[in-house]
């Protein structure tokens, strides 16, 4: 399949486009709440509700060979994400686990909470470090455990971001967010806007950080001018906000489309967001940016799996409904493989590598 | 998700039912959520609790609450929310296959609203949870003293669904009515359960679909006599029952209620209303919390029934002729 879907600025009933036939399914047997896939794409990790983390091994064309579910939380699994070539798994048993793919069963806490859930978990690559948010505090730790720094900031954590090099955090909470430097710990910005912020996000560009509200918007620090601005219009609140690889566009969950604003040259204030998936059916709940083009893949509550551009809003693949609300969304690092997890608990895997070839 | 255990229909299928227990310090709610904890029920339920001193409780089932209250930004006055229990509720969602029943523990001292506001305003709760029960504990040999120097001891009676009457074995017959008597003056919709030492049948405490408008078919008000109450004080909080066996105007009534909850809403605990609307062969069912309304059409009036319409307002500074003329002025004449 390498059909190509055109926008048709006229069509206004159900868009039609190529749909992501290379799909396989994996039973998970638990509501998945995120997933990751390794380095080398051949390793799928999902975390479930009920505390296992699933493992499902892929062949070179992404097909599931493989899958077992292994116990690792005493209760649910929340967070997933990869570090080189491991996976660190956050919980509501208030432990961090390191794992390799390969051999999860040498799986190892690198930090733990006592008696408090981790609510968020950051990572960046490029330092190596690892950001966990419990209640007020974030703690940063090496793969090794070593704890480098940890702050009370004084409002309880909902979301935790690094910037690209990785020097600084920023932490979303009660009527604002706080920006720390991830080695001391010492808090550099506080900055304010009335609410519960329930994420946040940072530009790779470093000039922006995102919130989402419990008010159903964003709300924009642009830390040049230091200026801020909303970015509303949601039905929903938004749970999920992706950049796209080349950092200029952050696409978001909470609409009956992505939304995808531009942040590009003077950024996105007093221009509309580029909409995605017009007449899909359900609310986007989840976003993941294709990791080299741009591209960005939602998942819907009606159980659609959608990916489309980010500059034309055209798009390009999607998967019918099931009825079960995507939880999660995660791209193989060559951007061949995208898969998805539910609340039904099943995983599904998309080769796209064909659909996605001309752009 | 798996099917909430209670096997109900309509709004609640396939959610997870919340009970709020809240009471005044003292009253039994650590005795019962230590028998919800421990008893052998065979359904499992998380507890959100503001501190929780038991031992030997499988702790990955109670949660620590904050009690993060903040205001929304939609412009309703009354607004706040519980924040860490959107958070919390939110985490619990995650593993709601896990389990069969939330319970949020108030404590003794916290007015109730901003909880059950929590419900109302945020549409990922509304989805996927169902506010079950506002269950209050109250302490039979106590009450009396207290709730005319508390303001909250006051509330909870006032926002309750289910009121558990703990510790009537400690009180004469005398007394136990004269708590009751308290009670219906602040509260005419409440299902009153008599227990010594918490030992009610949960059954009776829990999925009992109290907020779900689907099962909402009757009110009963309690027996109230002419003059209610001494006044205490200005403000004590008082429930008025009206009925009606005229048909009510769905316009007019719309219009009143509409304005009467956007000027009262802050002293407006509870309402519950089933109408027979003019023209309409189903019941109008409604109920809100402060400002925040919700309605639908409920079960269809059957021929051998009485078309008759029944409010209740549970609130502060409400004048209960003032009520009934602008209500008689709803129905057709």
């Amino acid at each position: 399949m390498s059909a190509q879907y055109k926008v048709d600025p006229n069509d206004t009933g159900a868009q039609v486009v190529s749909p992501l036939v290379n799909r396989h399914a994996v039973a998970l047997d638990a509501n998945a709440t995120d997933c990751a896939i390794s380095r080398d794409g051949r390793v799928c990790a999902v975390s479930l509700g009920d505390g296992r983390i699933n493992i499902t091994q892929l062949d070179k064309a992404g097909v599931p060979t493989a899958s077992k579910s292994i116990a690792c939380h005493r209760v649910a699994a929340v967070g997933l994400h990869t570090l080189g070539e491991m996976f660190i798994s956050i919980g509501q048993d208030g432990r961090a686990v390191l794992f390799n793919g390969a051999e999860p069963d040498g799986a190892k806490d690198i930090y733990a909470f006592p008696d408090a859930w981790i609510e968020a978990i950051a990572v960046s690559e490029t330092a190596g470090l690892i950001a966990l948010a419990s209640k007020s505090l974030c703690v940063v730790v090496d793969p090794a455990g070593q704890v480098l720094s940890t702050t009370d900031v004084g409002s309880t954590i909902s979301s935790i971001a690094f910037d690209a090099k990785g020097g600084r955090i920023v932490a979303s909470h009660y009527n604002g967010v706080t920006t720390i430097t991830a080695a001391t710990g010492e808090v550099e910005l506080t900055l304010e806007w009335k609410g519960s912020h329930t994420g946040v996000s940072w530009s790779p560009s470093d000039r922006y950080v995102v919130s989402a509200t419990q008010e159903k918007e964003l709300h924009v620090w642009d830390l040049i001018t230091l200026k801020d601005f909303r970015m509303g219009g949601y039905p929903r609140k938004c749970h999920q906000m992706a950049w796209t690889a080349d950092g200029e566009t952050l696409a978001c969950s909470g609409a009956d489309v992505i939304t995808a604003w531009s942040f590009a040259g003077s950024g996105p204030s007093g221009r509309p967001p580029v909409e995605i998936g017009f007449v899909f059916g359900g609310m986007v709940c989840a976003v993941a940016a294709h990791p080299s083009k741009p591209l960005v893949a939602g998942g819907f509550t009606s159980g659609n799996v959608l990916i489309g551009g980010t500059v034309k809003g055209e798009a390009v693949v999607a998967q019918a409904a099931n009825g079960e609300a995507v939880t999660c969304l995660a791209w193989s690092p060559d951007g061949d493989v995208l898969i998805a997890g539910n609340s039904a608990g099943t995983l599904s895997v998309f080769s796209v590598a064909d659909h996605l070839k001309v752009s | 998700m798996s099917e909430a255990s209670n096997g109900s229909t309509g709004e609640m299928a396939g959610k997870v039912p919340v009970t709020l227990l809240t009471g005044y310090l003292g009253a039994g709610k650590t005795t019962l959520l230590n028998r919800i904890l421990t008893e052998n029920h065979g359904k499992k339920y998380a507890v959100i609790v503001n501190e929780f001193g038991e031992e030997g409780i499988d702790n990955e089932l109670v949660i620590d609450a904050d009690e993060e209250i903040f205001e929304m930004n939609n412009g309703c006055i009354c607004c706040t929310v519980r924040g860490d229990l959107i958070r919390i509720l939110g985490g619990l969602l995650k593993r709601a296959d896990q389990l069969d029943g939330i319970l949020i523990e108030t404590t003794g001292l916290a007015d109730p609203s901003p909880v059950i506001q929590t419900f109302f305003v945020d549409d990922d709760l509304r989805d996927s949870l169902a506010l079950d029960a506002i269950v209050t504990m109250v302490d039979a040999k106590h009450f009396l003293q207290t709730v005319d120097l508390e303001h909250e001891c006051e509330e909870q009676v006032a926002f309750a669904d289910i009121i558990l009457l703990n510790k009537t074995d400690l009180v004469t017959d005398d007394e136990h009515q004269a708590v009751e008597k308290k009670i219906r003056s602040l509260n005419q919709f409440a299902v009153i359960h008599k227990t010594e030492k918490a030992s009610v049948d949960l059954v009776e405490v829990l999925a009992k679909g109290s907020f779900d408008l689907k099962r909402l078919i009757e009110i009963e008000p309690g027996f109230m006599e002419e003059d209610p109450e001494d006044h205490d004080h200005d403000d004590s909080i008082v429930s008025v029952s009206l009925t009606s066996d005229k048909p009510v105007l769905p316009d007019k009534f719309s219009s009143w209620m509409r304005t009467f909850v956007q000027d009262r809403g802050v002293d407006l605990l509870r309402t519950k209303g089933i109408l027979a609307l003019d023209g309409h062969e189903q019941r109008y069912v409604f109920q809100g919390v402060h400002m925040v309304m919700d309605s639908d059409w409920g079960k269809s009036w059957s021929p051998e029934e009485k078309r008759q319409s029944k409010l209740v307002f549970i609130g502060r500074n409400l004048d209960a002729a003032e009520l009934e003329s602008a209500f008689s002025a709803c129905v057709s004449q």
